[in-house]
């Protein structure tokens, strides 16, 4: 078994300077400033639960001590303004890695985006939930906050497998029973599949706040081939004998017009959209999307 | 220095050349394929060309340099020396010191005894029971056909063999004063002491041979004669006896088989059955032609028969004055050849059969060769590496 921290020591030392925060939806909903849901106990009572050395005593529900002559603390649901969905496309060409780094496929490098994310949402408060995508059932962890929904949603994490295809759209209900409006979503993809696509777009039109990251290797950035090679398409296991250097210039010319494509349609829905490469640090995605606008012009500067 | 192969047909196991030149030609990349998503934006048109490429050049030239080394091997490769012309001056035990010293002037060829060996001049050589004949012919034969050769030899030279000596070059055959030690006659003669066992058939027939032995003792001094020892053949044989007259019919008792086989010599009758007498060889013949008597070798010993009947009317040397003498020269082995002659009639002939020179086995060199070769191949393919994507 590898190591259990999906996130690299120098990253999560960086994931200091980033903020989880949404464009359209922030502080429009919930009560008071967004930095200030950490603190304190909500209004939704959640639960009674036993107290334990270190609880505050003024969460003591002294009413029902009086009657018990037990120590209870209440406890409140933190109703936060922002949830994050972490969507992970688990199709079998996220399996996919460079020959330079064959253990960082695709999938390693979303589940360690997730993390990282996961461990912003806690920071911060914020609820987080997990859908993972492919044809062999959805794997879901409702929205939740606190270490121990952490800790569940990294369990899963590392279970997860990429295999199969994509959904059809009868398995896809799921996603959109429980990612409710005005969330934020982070699609974490290669976005080959023309229906990962469009369920992106079509999360965007229904005011969900989609970030898409396209996760590419640098093989298929760079094409470093030569001589004759037999490429194999892992999901429609279709086979492709060709010479490699001679088609390299075709390939990155039409693979970047479809970059360009896919990018220009994400626009158009509103989706923020960054493509990663898989030789470039893993936080690179996060700093363009959640870097505060001030200390992102520090960096540009 | 020439090489030659002395199993050139071994060199087909150079055809296991292929087997390296196959293992390093790269194709590794069109076997296994590589997962590739985005396969729908390379052009599928282009078909791959098919060129010879080898992987790892050095460790492929290595096993290549290995499996030659094999095949060389396996194809004994010798090398025919062609040495220098140089000159051996050799001594002859017993010349005069100093008379060869002044001998031959020149002090740069190589100074050999003639003794087994041939040890260099400065040692001091065994030079008992030389044979100069043998160790001539030896070192003639050891010797390269360009090499030429002095010989110093005393005016009496011994340990000459009965043929004259013959070498494959001219020699110059110095004679200085000085003589070998003579070799003391080894007394061949040792005189037969007869023993007679006779079945009861056979009673008749022993009488000649008591005669025999009392011929023979008659020329003996009173002191060495033996007593007659003729008895029936249950008698035990006394020890000190050489030579058994044994006149029965049927097979030799175990204990007299022993005792021949142990060196005595024994004389059986045409009855006597004695499977030793396969390949034996007449020793008699009468004037006749006949055959009388055959010897045959047993163990370390000398088993004789006689081929006809012990009778006056069958074989009438039975009572020839001679029977005696002619018995005893049979019995007695031949006396030994002069071996000692003066060195002026002894000069070598030339015109004996050049020998070949023995080439020299260059197969230890290759084996170390290819030890370091395999421990080179070992250590360059086990080095850590990287495959290349191509």
């Amino acid at each position: 078994m590898r190591t259990t921290d999906l996130i690299p020591a120098d990253v999560r030392a960086r994931l200091k300077a980033f903020r989880l925060q949404a464009r359209r939806i922030s502080g429009a909903q919930g009560i008071g400033q967004h930095q200030s849901r950490s603190r304190g106990a909500g209004l939704e009572f959640a639960q009674y639960r036993a107290y334990e050395p270190g609880d505050e005593p003024r969460q003591i529900d002294w009413k029902l001590y009086a009657r018990s002559d037990k120590f209870f603390v209440r406890e409140a649901e933190r109703d936060s303004p922002l949830i994050v969905w972490c969507l992970i496309d688990t199709t079998a060409s996220m399996a996919q890695s460079d020959a330079a780094r064959p253990e960082w496929s695709r999938l390693q490098a979303a589940k360690a985006l997730t993390a990282c994310v996961i461990e912003l949402a806690l920071k911060q408060g914020d609820r987080f939930g997990l859908i993972a995508v492919n044809d062999h059932g959805l794997v879901v962890v409702n929205a939740g906050s606190g270490t121990r929904h952490r800790d569940q949603c990294l369990l899963e994490l590392h279970k997860l497998q990429a295999k199969g295809h994509w959904p059809s759209e009868s398995q896809c209900r799921p996603i959109w029973e429980r990612i409710g409006a005005n969330t934020l979503v982070l699609l974490l993809s290669d976005d080959y599949d023309e229906a990962c696509v469009s369920l992106a777009e079509r999360l965007a039109v229904a005011r969900r706040e989609v970030l898409s990251v396209q996760i590419l290797t640098a093989e298929e950035r760079d094409f470093p081939f030569q001589g004759g090679h037999r490429f194999r398409d892992a999901e429609t296991d279709t086979e492709l004998l060709t010479n490699a250097a001679a088609s390299r210039e075709g390939f990155i010319e039409q693979f970047s017009a479809a970059k360009r494509t896919l990018a220009a349609r994400f626009a158009a829905s509103g989706i923020n959209h960054v493509d990663y490469v898989l030789d470039q640090p893993l936080d690179t995605p996060l700093r363009k999307f959640f870097l505060p606008r001030t200390s992102r012009h520090q960096e540009s500067v | 220095m020439n090489f030659a192969l002395l199993v050139p047909g071994a060199l087909a196991a150079l055809a296991a050349l292929l087997i390296p030149l196959l293992i390093h030609l790269s194709r590794r990349s069109e076997q296994r394929p590589t997962d590739f998503a985005a396969l729908r934006w390379i052009s599928a048109q282009l078909r791959p060309r098919r060129k010879l490429v080898f992987q790892e050049i050095p460790l492929l030239l290595l096993r290549l340099l290995l499996l030659i080394a094999l095949a060389l091997f396996l194809a004994k490769p010798v090398s025919m020396q062609t040495a220098s012309p140089t000159k051996w001056v050799v001594v002859v035990p017993g010349a005069d010191m100093n008379a060869v010293k002044d001998s031959v002037s020149n002090k740069k060829s190589e100074w050999h005894w003639l003794a087994p060996g041939f040890p260099d001049f400065e040692e001091k050589p065994v030079i008992a029971n030389l044979n100069i004949g043998s160790l001539l012919r030896e070192l003639d034969a050891q010797l390269p056909a360009t090499t030429s050769l002095t010989l110093i030899v005393p005016e009496h030279i011994s340990g000459l063999d009965g043929e004259r000596i013959r070498l494959s070059r001219k020699v110059d055959w110095k004679i200085v004063p000085g003589a070998m030690p003579a070799v003391p006659a080894i007394e061949t003669k040792t005189p037969i002491r007869l023993a007679i066992r006779y079945d009861d058939a056979h009673a008749d027939a022993s009488i000649y041979f008591r005669a025999v032995q009392l011929t023979w003792q008659h020329d003996q001094k009173a002191s060495e004669r033996d007593s007659l020892d003729a008895a029936n053949i249950s008698t035990i044989l006394k020890p000190g006896r050489n030579a058994l007259v044994w006149l029965a019919t049927g097979e030799l008792p175990s204990e007299i088989r022993d005792w021949v086989n142990k060196g005595g010599t024994i004389i059986v009758s045409k009855e006597t059955r004695a499977p030793e007498m396969k390949p034996g060889v007449p020793v008699w013949r009468n004037e006749q032609g006949r055959v009388l008597l055959r010897a045959a070798p047993m163990g370390q010993g000398r088993i004789l028969q006689w081929q006809q009947a012990l009778k006056p009317e069958a074989m009438p040397e039975l009572l020839d004055a001679g029977f005696p003498a002619y018995l005893q020269a049979v019995l007695e082995s031949a006396p030994s050849a002069p071996t000692r002659a003066l060195a002026t009639s002894q000069t070598p002939l030339s015109g004996a059969k050049i020998f070949a020179e023995a080439p020299a086995s260059l197969q230890t060199w290759i084996a170390l060769l290819i030890a370091i070769l395999f421990l080179l191949e070992r250590w360059l393919a086990n080095a850590p590496r990287r495959w290349s994507t191509a």
